[in-house]
C-alpha cells in the first residue's frame, strides 16, 4: 500500500485502539490530508493561497446515540482531543431511533483513484507561473475589460479506519481551471467562459480555455434580444447542464426519501424521465473526478443505473440509509471535507448517449431551438420539490433550420423540472468531464424561453 | 503561539521577502440541532494554524500550515515566497502595503458575562428548547426544526513592521424553522437571531418570542396570497435593506473590483449616486447586534467608513495594497475566513444609516405596495441588477400591512434603487446570523453583519407568487 496511505492508516489505528479508553461502542475516522495551491485573478489583481490542508472527521456511536466532531489537525493528540469531545457529546445527546451501527467492511475494493505523478510535482512556483502565462495571453484579446481566473491544484490522500474493520484509503490529483472575460465595444458588453477540471495536467487543455471563451464573448458583443418569449426546443451544453442535475441528486437521495422530502417517494421502476434517458452514478469512472477506492465511509466505489430508460431503479444510500432498510450501501456516502459528516450525494453522473451525433449535428436536427451555453444563472434557485426552475442563460445562441442563426442577449429559461427531464430525449456522445460528472450535449423539447 | 509568528516573521525576511504578515489562529463552531422536540444533531470543528503573506518584489503569495512546530512553518513559507516568485509576471498591479500608523479601536464592544466558550452543552439545548416549548402544540404545527450554532476563537497577529494585534471572535446565534398546515395549505416560516455578545443575550432577545415569530410567518404563508408582478412602490424592513447594503452595494465598493475597473463604481467618487436618504455606513463596530471586528487580517483597527453620504460616493473598502493602489488610506476591510486563506477585500457590517421619520410616518408615504421583512437570497450582477426573495412580504393598503404575500422578489438596479429610496426611520437595527456569511474567491462563509432602518422607496420591480 502506498506510504501516503499508510501513514494516515496508522495514524487512524492508534486512535481507534483507544476505543475502551473513550468509553464508546464504536468509533470511525476519516482523514484527509491535500497538497493544495490556489490562485484568483481579477484583471491585473492577483491573490495565492498554498499548503497543506490536513484534518480529521470522527464519528463516534453509544447504543444508538453518535456525535460526530472535527479537527484540523493530523496530530495524535490533537486527534484523541477531539474524539474525546465526540463521546462527551455522545453521551449527552439523545438517541436516534434510525441509526443501526457506523458501518462495516465490504467487499469489493479495486483500486481506481487516478493520480498524476506530473500534476502533483508541480511546485507553487510552477504553478503560479502558469498563472503568469493565463495572464500575459490574455492581454493579446482585443476589446477586454474584465478578466478573472481561478486555478486550483490538489494532491490528496485519505483514510477510513474504524473499530468495526474499516480499513482503507487512496489518493489522487486534480487540477481546475475557471476562465471568464467580458468584452466592451461601444458600450455593449459581451461575456465568455470556458473551464478546464480533470485530474491529469495538460497544458494544451489549460490554454485552450482562452480561445474558447474568447470567441463566447466576442459572439456575444453581436447578440440580439429574442422576438418575445417563444416555446422550442432547448439544446444544453454539458457545462450548464452539471450545474442543474442537483435537483435530480436531490430526489433520488436516500435520506431525502427516508425523510419525505423528495418527489421519488414510491417511483421505484416508475417513469420519471424520457424514456430514451439513461442515467448512471459511476464512482469506477476511468477518469471521473470522484473516482476514488471507496466512499467517504470506507464503501467501495459501485456503478449503478439510477435511471434506466426513463424508469427509476435506485436511490443513492450511505450506510446510515441503507441499514435502515436493511440493504447494502450503494457507496455514495460523500463528505465535503472532512468537517461534515457523510451523507448520500452523487460520486460521478454518467448520461448515457442516445445518438452517435455531437453538438454540430445535433443543431442540425434542431428547427427551432436555443443553445444554452456559458454561463447561467439561478440554477441554485431551482426548488427541488415543487420543480419551479427560472435559469437565465448570458450566451445563448439562437437555432433556425438546422442551423445558429444569432447570439442572443441574457435569456430565461423557465419550466417545471420534472416535466424538463420527461422532454429530455436526445443526448449526444461529446461527453464532457464536468464537477458532476461525465455529461453530453442534451436536447429537451417545448421549453418556455422570454 | 507568539514564538512560532515571530519565528516566521524572521525565517521569511531572511529568505528575501521584503513584508510580512503572519496570523495564529484557533477557532471551534459548534452546531446543534433539534427536530421537534428531539436533539438530533451536535457537531463540534475546530481548526488551528498560521498563515504567512509574504510580498517578494511587487507581488504577494500566502501559505499555511495546521503543523503547529518550526518545520510547518518552513514548508509554509518557502510555499509563500515560490508562489509569490511565480506570479511576478501576473502581478503587474504592486502588493505593497500602504503605510499604516497603527491606531486602536474605539467602538463598540458588546459584552461577553457569560462566555459561550465555558458554558457546557446543556444550557445551549436549553435555548432552543425555550423556544421549541413556545410553540409546540400550537394549531398546524407541522414541525420545528431549531438551530444553535457558535463561531469561538483565538486570532493572533504580527507583521515584519513589529504590529501585533490579539482578539477573540464570537458569533452564536439561534434559528428556528417551523412548517405549518392552515386551510389545508402548507407554509413555512424562518426566525434568526444572532450576535457577538455572551449568552446573558437572550434574555434579552428572547428564544421564546423569535421562534413564535416563526410560527406566526409559517401560518401567514400559508394563507398568503400571490402578487400580480410589477412595479410598486416599497417598504424594506432593516434586514432586507442590509442585504442590499452588502449585496448590491457594499461589493461593488470594494477595491479589488474597483482599482482594476471591475466595479461600475470605478471612478466615480463624490458623485451623487443616491437620494438624501441613501446614507451607506460600514464598521467593524456591530452597532448592536452586527459582528464585532475590532482589528482586520492586516492588523489595522477598524473604523466607520461613510461610503455613501445623503446619495454621495465617499469612499471605497481598502486592504493595504488596494490603498496603496490607490493613493488612499487603509479602511480595516482586509479580511480572510481563517489561516489557509489570504486576506482580500471584503465587508463587515454594512448599513443605511437612520433617518428622520418614525416607522408610522413611513408607511405614510406608501398607500398601496409592498412591504418586505428579511431575505431568503438571491444576486447581484456585476452591472448592478439584483433579485433578492423576501423572506415575508405583505400586500400595504392605505398604508396599512393588509395581507401576506408569498413568493416575492424584488428586482432592480442599486443605483435606480438608492435614488429612489424617499425616507428612513430613525432606528437602525444591525445583525449577524448564525451560520451564513459572506462568499468571494472561494472564501465562505465570512461571518459579517448587516441592516439599516426602515426604507421607503418610491417603485421597484415585484415579481414572484409562484
Amino acid at each position: 500500500m502506498n506510504e501516503r496511505i499508510n501513514k494516515l492508516i496508522n495514524i487512524g489505528e492508534k486512535i481507534v485502539s483507544k476505543r475502551d479508553e473513550l468509553n464508546v461502542d464504536d468509533i470511525e475516522i476519516y482523514l484527509y490530508e491535500a497538497d493544495v495551491f490556489n490562485s484568483i485573478v481579477i484583471n491585473n489583481y492577483v491573490t495565492s493561497q498554498s499548503g497543506v490542508d490536513a484534518g480529521v472527521g470522527i464519528r463516534v456511536s453509544i447504543g444508538k446515540k453518535v456525535a460526530f466532531t472535527s479537527v484540523s489537525s493530523i496530530a495524535e493528540e490533537r486527534i484523541l482531543e477531539a474524539a474525546k469531545l465526540a463521546g462527551k457529546i455522545a453521551k449527552v445527546k439523545e438517541e436516534d431511533p434510525n441509526f443501526t451501527h457506523l458501518p462495516d467492511p465490504m467487499r469489493g475494493y479495486e483500486r481506481h483513484g487516478i493520480f498524476d505523478a506530473e500534476l502533483a510535482s508541480l511546485n507553487p512556483e510552477e504553478l503560479a507561473d502558469y498563472v503568469s502565462k493565463l495572464v500575459q495571453e490574455s492581454k493579446r484579446i482585443q476589446n477586454l475589460k474584465k478578466m478573472s481566473l481561478h486555478l486550483t491544484k490538489g494532491s490528496y490522500t485519505y483514510a477510513v479506519v474504524s473499530s468495526r474493520g474499516v480499513n482503507v484509503g487512496d489518493y489522487g490529483t486534480m487540477i481546475s481551471t475557471w476562465y471568464e472575460i467580458d468584452l466592451k465595444r461601444n458600450d455593449k458588453i459581451g461575456k465568455g467562459i470556458d473551464f478546464y477540471i480533470s485530474r491529469k495536467f495538460d497544458e494544451e487543455a489549460l490554454f485552450s480555455t482562452i480561445p474558447k471563451a474568447e470567441a463566447m464573448a466576442r459572439e456575444g458583443l453581436e447578440a440580439k434580444k429574442i422576438a418575445g418569449p417563444l416555446k422550442c426546443d432547448a439544446v444544453i451544453d454539458p457545462m450548464i447542464l452539471s450545474s442543474i442535475l442537483w435537483p435530480l441528486v436531490y430526489n433520488v437521495s436516500a435520506l431525502a426519501v427516508q425523510e419525505q422530502r423528495s418527489r421519488f417517494i414510491g417511483m421505484i421502476d416508475k417513469q420519471v424521465a424520457n424514456p430514451n434517458l439513461t442515467i448512471l452514478d459511476d464512482g469506477t469512472l476511468p477518469d471521473g473526478l470522484s473516482t476514488n477506492i471507496s466512499d467517504d465511509e470506507g464503501i467501495p466505489m459501485q456503478r449503478k443505473v439510477i435511471i434506466d430508460r426513463g424508469i427509476l431503479k435506485t436511490y443513492l444510500y450511505d450506510t446510515y440509509t441503507a441499514y435502515r432498510e436493511n440493504r447494502p450501501s450503494t457507496g455514495n456516502a460523500k463528505r465535503r471535507d472532512y468537517k461534515s459528516q457523510p451523507s448520500p450525494s452523487q460520486t460521478n453522473l454518467v448520461i448515457e448517449s442516445t445518438t452517435s451525433k455531437k453538438l454540430e449535428d445535433i443543431i442540425r436536427e434542431i428547427d427551432k431551438g436555443i443553445l444554452l451555453r456559458g454561463i447561467a444563472m439561478g440554477s441554485h434557485l431551482i426548488d427541488p420539490i415543487k420543480g419551479s426552475m427560472a435559469i437565465t442563460c448570458l450566451n445563448a445562441l439562437y437555432i433556425e433550420g438546422g442551423e445558429v442563426r444569432y447570439p442572443i442577449e441574457a435569456v430565461s429559461m423557465s419550466a417545471d423540472y420534472f416535466e424538463f427531464l420527461r422532454n429530455m430525449d436526445t443526448a449526444g456522445s461529446d461527453h464532457r468531464i464536468t464537477p458532476v460528472g461525465k455529461l453530453p450535449t442534451v436536447v429537451v423539447r417545448n421549453v418556455f424561453f422570454s | 503561539m507568539w514564538d512560532l509568528l515571530e519565528f516566521a516573521v524572521e525565517e521569511s525576511l531572511s529568505l528575501n521577502a521584503s513584508f510580512v504578515e503572519v496570523r495564529g489562529e484557533r477557532q471551534t463552531l459548534t452546531t446543534i440541532r433539534f427536530v421537534n422536540n428531539v436533539l438530533k444533531s451536535v457537531e463540534s470543528t475546530s481548526l488551528i494554524g498560521i498563515g504567512v503573506t509574504v510580498i517578494v518584489g511587487k507581488s504577494r503569495g500566502h501559505g499555511f500550515t495546521s503543523v503547529l512546530t518550526k518545520e510547518g512553518l518552513r514548508d509554509a513559507i518557502r510555499k509563500a515566497i515560490d508562489s509569490a516568485k511565480g506570479l511576478t509576471k501576473a502581478a503587474e498591479l504592486s502588493a505593497e502595503p500602504a503605510e499604516y500608523k497603527p491606531k486602536e479601536y474605539h467602538g463598540f464592544v458588546p459584552s461577553r458575562n457569560k462566555d459561550p466558550e465555558t458554558t457546557e452543552f446543556e444550557e445551549k439545548f436549553e435555548i432552543l428548547k425555550r423556544g421549541i416549548n413556545e410553540i409546540k402544540g400550537l394549531e398546524g404545527i407541522a414541525s420545528i426544526a431549531a438551530i444553535y450554532a457558535e463561531l469561538h476563537g483565538e486570532r493572533y497577529f504580527i507583521n515584519s513592521e513589529g504590529l501585533k494585534r490579539f482578539w477573540r471572535p464570537l458569533r452564536h446565534g439561534i434559528l428556528f424553522q417551523v412548517v405549518a398546515r392552515k386551510d389545508g395549505n402548507i407554509g413555512s416560516g424562518r426566525e434568526l437571531f444572532a450576535s457577538s455578545f455572551g449568552l446573558e443575550v437572550y434574555e434579552k432577545e428572547k428564544p421564546e418570542e423569535i421562534a413564535m415569530k416563526a410560527y406566526k410567518g409559517a401560518i401567514e404563508s400559508a394563507q398568503a396570497k400571490t402578487i400580480q408582478p410589477g412595479k410598486y412602490p416599497l417598504i424594506a424592513d432593516p434586514d432586507f435593506a442590509g442585504v442590499l447594503a452588502h449585496e448590491s452595494f457594499g461589493h461593488l465598493t470594494e477595491s479589488d473590483y474597483v482599482a482594476t475597473k471591475a466595479s461600475i463604481l470605478y471612478g466615480r467618487l463624490h458623485e451623487q449616486l443616491g437620494s438624501e436618504y441613501a446614507t451607506i455606513i460600514e464598521s467593524g463596530d456591530p452597532v448592536n447586534y452586527g459582528f464585532f471586528i475590532p482589528y482586520d487580517d492586516e492588523g489595522v483597527a477598524t473604523e466607520k467608513i461613510i461610503l455613501l453620504n445623503k446619495g454621495v460616493l465617499e469612499n471605497y473598502l481598502h486592504s493595504r495594497s488596494t490603498a496603496k493602489l490607490m493613493n488612499m488610506q487603509p479602511t480595516g476591510n482586509a479580511r480572510a475566513i481563517n489561516f489557509m486563506f489570504p486576506a482580500i477585500v471584503r465587508m463587515r457590517n454594512t448599513y443605511f444609516d437612520s433617518g428622520d421619520m418614525t416607522k408610522d410616518e413611513l408607511f405614510e408615504l406608501v398607500k398601496r405596495g409592498v412591504y418586505v421583512e428579511g431575505s431568503t437570497g438571491g444576486q447581484t450582477e456585476d452591472t448592478g441588477n439584483f433579485t433578492f426573495g423576501a423572506n415575508r412580504a405583505y400586500y400595504i393598503e392605505n398604508s396599512e400591512i393588509a395581507y401576506p404575500l408569498k413568493g416575492v422578489v424584488v428586482r432592480a438596479h442599486i443605483l435606480d434603487f438608492l435614488r429612489n429610496i424617499i425616507g428612513a426611520s430613525k432606528e437602525v437595527i444591525v445583525g449577524t446570523s448564525p451560520l451564513g456569511g459572506c462568499g468571494k474567491a472561494g472564501q465562505s462563509p465570512l461571518p459579517v453583519g448587516g441592516g439599516g432602518p426602515y426604507l421607503a422607496i418610491k417603485e421597484a420591480l415585484i415579481g414572484g407568487g409562484v
